[in-house]
């Protein structure tokens, strides 16, 4: 559905970045693009940008928003809840 | 005191050693000790100097020199040293322009109750952290590359109820209702008096001890509130006696936010007050007995609140200790907005700021509330 969005809007992808990205200096690096950086974050990003998934009644908005909700109550936010024993070696000190 | 009154005092007490404490940027007390033959009037002005590059989050190894000059306003005799041991709490200098340095938290504190007076809006700020920690009885946690866990335990907790203790005598708190029950269900309350008396012994006052809600010795232990930068020393001593204290008779403190899934998590209120000539400038006829510049205080915590949490409740579950399976989310909307006079006693308006995590470290979280003083 993205791609056809692409293809519908004619979206220029930008130009090549023919380099190792690993190999990237930071100031290089600040200007690529990048995936969320946890799952919150991605479910905060689909609901901005969902119009493209809504046509020709492919997902609709009730799908969309309990995919969301479901994602983040019964998942991202239960693991978040958990204590993880990083923070035992982080924090039982402090 | 004054520095020759530090040396009379080390002298009445028989010091033979020396202990250097001060802050790392996390906000953890560090130390290193000299003998007392080292202490002389001067060491208050010329300090001594270091190496700082493995203090956690300060400077690289090519530019580590730093010197401490110890405060002798701060002289306490160490109850925890096998010898009579002086504690002078320090400030972090650089070496070669002996500008104070601007990532200890004691001198970012001092600097924030000096913007306080330059302001002109206040003379004096009170502080008075409430900060909750657990007391266990066994500590294990790990992460290697092929397994993980963490495992806490105590002899209170309700997850023992059916353990075969040859024999197990019951009264273990049940969840959420270690608020707070006499013994023998608050097993922990000789080990609290403990400590109680160890910081009044050490010119700490204390005004009281409790349970907390949790099960598996969740504990509070109330100190009186004092100025800013003094209040930050007095809590790093808190502390170091309730770490110190349980160590001593084989148990483990932990001020960490969230120990315990499913149950509730250490938190640490703070009451605070500005004072001027002698008068609280939060006491008026507003609403909940509030003056326009306590209501104007609460409105300046309340709209940097979420900046104010990279300080104040600094641990990832700490932040997320705010969900409906504990009391504390409830806290920031509603206690934040309410401040009401106290008891006669106390003389001072104080207000409970949202609960943050006793893991908070204590100056630098405080810091960003008294500037906020100006909206």
């Amino acid at each position: 559905m993205a791609g056809l969005d692409g293809v519908e809007n004619r979206i220029n992808p930008g130009d090549p970045l023919d380099k190792d990205i690993y190999a990237l200096k930071p100031e290089e690096l600040a200007n690529v693009p990048k995936v969320p950086a946890s799952l919150p974050e991605a479910l905060d990003a689909l609901k901005k940008d969902h119009e493209f998934l809504l046509r020709g009644d492919v997902f609709t908005d009730d799908v969309i928003s309990e995919w969301i909700e479901y994602k983040m109550e019964k998942e991202a936010k239960q693991v978040l809840l958990r204590p993880v024993p990083y923070e035992f070696a982080l924090y039982y000190d402090c | 005191m004054k520095p020759k009154d530090v040396l009379a005092f080390a002298e009445k007490n028989a010091v033979k050693m020396v202990d250097f404490k001060f802050l790392d940027m996390p906000g953890t007390w560090q130390h290193f000790a000299v003998p007392v033959s080292r202490l002389e009037e001067s060491l208050f002005e010329d300090g001594l100097g270091f190496d700082g590059s493995s203090i956690r989050g300060w400077q690289p190894i090519h530019a580590s020199d730093m010197l401490v000059i110890p405060d002798p306003t701060t002289a306490r005799i160490d109850p925890f040293m096998k010898d009579s041991t002086l504690s002078l709490i320090c400030n972090i200098f650089d070496p070669v322009t002996r500008e104070p340095y601007s990532r200890d938290p004691r001198n970012v504190a001092q600097k924030a109750e000096r913007y306080l007076k330059s302001t002109g809006l206040a003379d004096t700020s009170y502080f008075g952290p409430e900060a909750e920690f657990f007391i266990f009885d066994d500590v294990r946690y790990d992460q290697t590359a092929n397994g993980g866990f963490y495992r806490v335990d105590s002899v209170e907790g309700q997850w023992n109820s059916g353990r075969d203790e040859q024999p197990n005598l019951g009264y273990k708190p049940r969840y959420k209702e270690g608020y707070f029950p006499v013994p023998p269900t608050d097993s922990l309350v000789d080990l609290r008096a403990e400590m109680c008396l160890e910081l009044e012994k050490l010119g700490i006052p204390v005004e009281a001890q409790h349970h907390e809600v949790a099960t598996a010795g969740q504990c509070e232990i109330d100190m009186k509130f004092g100025p800013l930068v003094e209040m930050g020393d007095m809590l790093m001593w808190f502390k170091y006696v309730i770490k110190n204290t349980a160590r001593r008779n084989g148990r483990t403190v932990t001020f960490m936010p969230k120990p315990l899934f499913g149950d509730n998590g250490s938190g640490m209120h703070v009451h605070v007050s500005l004072w001027k000539g002698g008068k609280p400038l939060f006491a008026g006829d507003k609403y909940a007995g509030l003056s326009e510049m306590g209501l104007h205080f609460i409105g300046g915590i309340l709209k940097h609140a979420p900046a104010i949490c990279a300080f104040s409740i600094p641990a990832p579950t700490a932040i997320v200790a705010w969900c409906p399976a504990t009391r504390r989310r409830s806290i920031w909307p509603t206690r934040a907005a309410i401040a009401r006079p106290r008891s006669a006693s106390r003389c001072t308006p104080r207000r409970r700021r949202p609960s943050a995590s006793s893991s908070a470290r204590p100056i630098l979280r405080a810091m960003p509330i008294s500037p906020s003083a100006r909206s």
